[in-house]
Formats: C-alpha cells, structure tokens, sequence
C-alpha cells in the first residue's frame, strides 16, 4: 500500500463524514419540533393585590 | 412620593417607584404594581407526580411542572436557591403563556399542572390563569408551596386548585424566624384555609439535624396536624441533605427519619411518609385499618396500587384523596 493511496482513503472517509453530517444535520433540526428557546426577556404585566401603603413618614 | 403596599403575600411590602418586593418579581413602576414572571417560567420539567410529593393524588401519572425565579420565602436550606434566589433577569427564561402551558401538558399527556420548585405565590397571576385554563380541559392544578400568603388572593385561588402541597417546616415561631426569615402562624392559618375550600392537602417537613429533629417538636407538629386538620392529612417528612448556606450540617440520619415516622403513627395519623431514603418502608401507603400495603413505592416508582375506587382492595376501607 503506498503513502499516495493511504491519502486517498483518508480523503474519503473525510469526504463521507462531511456527507452524512450534511444530511444528518436538516434531519435531526426536524424532530427539535417547536422547542422553545430560553429568553431573558422581562415582561411586566399588571399584578392583582396591591393598594395605596398606610405607612407614613414620621416628623 | 406615592408608596404602593403588596397585598399578595404576608410580607405586604411597601414600594417606591422603581423598587421591587421582597420576591424580587413584584415591582412598583409607573404607580402600578407589575409581576416580571408572567408566561416566563425558568423551570419546565414532566415529574412524575411522586416527587410533589403528593401520594394520593393521581399515582403513576406525570405532572408538568413550572416555576418562575423568585421567592419570598428565603430558607438557609434551599433546594431549588439557583431560581429560588434570584431575579428574572438572572435565569433563562422560556415564553410559556398560560394557553400553551396546557397545551404542552396535554400533548405530553400529563394529567396534572404543577405550581412548583420555587414558590408559586410569587407567580400567582400566571398560576392563576393557567389553573383556569387548565380546568377546562380536565386537567388538576397542584399548589406545592410554603403557604405565605394573604387570606384574599388564597381564597380566590382555592376554587382552581384541587391539591397542594404545604411545606410544613418546623412548628415553632423560633424556627420560621431564623431559618426561613418568616412566620409559622401564617402558614397554620393557610393550611387550614386550604383543608376548609376543599383543596386536597398533604404536607411536607422536612427534618434538619439540630434544628427541628427534637422529638417533642415532631410530635407537637404530629399533634397540631391530627388536631387540626385532621387524621386523614397525609405527612411527608423529608430527609435533609446539606444545601446552599447549611452545607455545614449533615444529612439527616435514617434513625431520626424512622423516629418521626412512628412519633406520627403514635399520634394517630394515617399516612406519615419517609421522603429522601429510597426503599424505606415509609416511601410505601398502608391501609390505617387492617394495615395491609396498599401502595408500595421505592422512591417515586410505583410498585403495587390496592387502592381501588379509593378504597382498600382488602377491606374496604375508603382512603382520602384524588384517585381519578
């Protein structure tokens, strides 16, 4: 086996990895069906239960 | 300057303009109060419904689970402290509107909601409207909480939740005082109001060495719990594992478990669990009139049900909680 054929197997199984990632990528995005990202966003909404405070400043 | 009062929890903070509760998600911004967590839970699990614990509700069913961040409850031994102790703005959180929380149980065929993880009083609005959504479509709302809240907002609430779980977490004021910056009398009043608005209540308390191990504080809290509410109440002493700011202390010995367990069997309750050791007799239910076992549980797995009907397979005996 020489050094120039060893080259063209590595070249090939480079070659068949970027493949099948190529296809397995698109693939594997479609069972991730409606996942739902993480946010840091803060909404403020409304609250119920609050009132005017009856604490007064002394003096 | 205008000073608006929370009336949520017990705390009833004041607030100026700009400054939030006690919680850390109820802020006073252009004269109004505003919640910072509605349809932003951090935490979204499927649990099974075990690990509430609420083990006459449902057994072997999921309960999808949500918690926002925040608490107002500030206990040295925190389980959940990641979410429990900190602002919205410090988690990662997803947009889960009420609608599609129940959507997402439903689609993962959970049979129950869970308020959860941190306490859900601080998240009342989207507990609220979730529940009510939830109800229409045959789904259970469970409460797990510490029950620090106002008579007002409890009671409205009641109507659209069918079980809660009360953390029960000592039986003196000492002890709410200095481990939790808080008040026990509150919490007895919340668990009675509960039991009374036919909120199906099982309590949980958890024993931590040197604390609340001593047996004449279990069998005063076994006595107030019979007395109170009831026989039929069931309750889940937890075992303590070294935590957040009480990382010094060791885990509680199986020993003291067991003690508890028969103190509340001595004092004639009929469902005292042993949480937190796995295998344990005490995970299990038996029947408190023939004493056969009914529900043999390692952990949260569910080994064998005699409970048919919500009755003892054996003699009859109807055993209290939500079956079907």
């Amino acid at each position: 086996m020489t050094n120039k054929q060893l080259n063209r197997r590595t070249f090939l199984k480079y070659l068949n990895g970027m493949l099948t990632g190529a296809i397995l990528l698109p693939l594997t995005r479609l069972f991730q069906e409606n996942k739902t990202t993480p946010n840091t966003t803060v909404k403020p909404k409304e609250a119920k239960y609050y009132g005017p405070s009856n604490d007064e400043l002394a003096g | 300057m205008k000073i608006i009062e929370c009336q949520l929890c017990k705390r009833k903070c004041n607030l100026i303009e700009g400054q939030r509760g006690d919680c850390r998600v109820r802020l006073h911004l252009d004269g109004k109060l505003q919640t910072l967590v509605y349809g932003n839970p951090c935490s979204v699990h499927i649990d099974p419904i075990e690990k509430k614990p609420l083990f006459h509700v449902l057994p072997a069913t999921g309960a999808f689970s949500i918690a926002t961040a925040g608490c107002n409850m500030h206990c040295k031994y925190c389980q959940n402290w990641q979410i429990s102790q900190r602002p919205p703005e410090e988690t990662h959180n997803y947009d889960l509107p009420p609608d599609r929380v129940v959507a997402e149980t439903l689609k993962a065929n959970c049979k129950s909601i869970a308020y959860t993880y941190s306490d859900p009083i601080i998240f009342y609005e989207y507990m609220y409207d979730t529940a009510e959504i939830a109800h229409k479509h045959n789904l259970l709302n469970l409460m797990i909480t510490a029950g620090f809240i106002e008579e007002k907002p409890l009671l409205d609430l009641c109507p659209h939740i069918d079980a809660a779980n009360v953390d029960l977490k000592g039986i003196t004021e000492e002890y709410y005082q200095k481990m939790c910056s808080s008040e026990l009398a509150p919490v007895l009043h919340a668990i009675e109001t509960m039991k009374k608005n036919g909120v199906w209540v099982e309590l949980t308390n958890l024993i931590i060495p040197t604390w609340n191990d001593s047996e004449k504080d279990i069998r005063t809290l076994c006595r107030w719990v019979k007395d109170t509410v009831g026989p039929d109440v069931p309750l889940h002493f937890s075992r303590f594992w070294p935590r957040h700011l009480l990382k010094n202390l060791p885990p509680t010995p199986v020993e003291t478990m067991e003690l508890a367990w028969n103190i509340a069997k001595s004092e004639g309750l009929h469902y005292a669990y042993v949480g937190n050791v796995p295998g344990h007799d005490g995970n299990s239910t038996f029947c408190p009139n023939d004493g056969k076992l009914l529900i043999k549980r390692i952990g949260y797995q569910i080994l064998e049900n005699h409970v048919v009907d919500g009755k003892c397979e054996f003699c009859k005996t109807e055993i209290l909680g939500i079956w079907s």
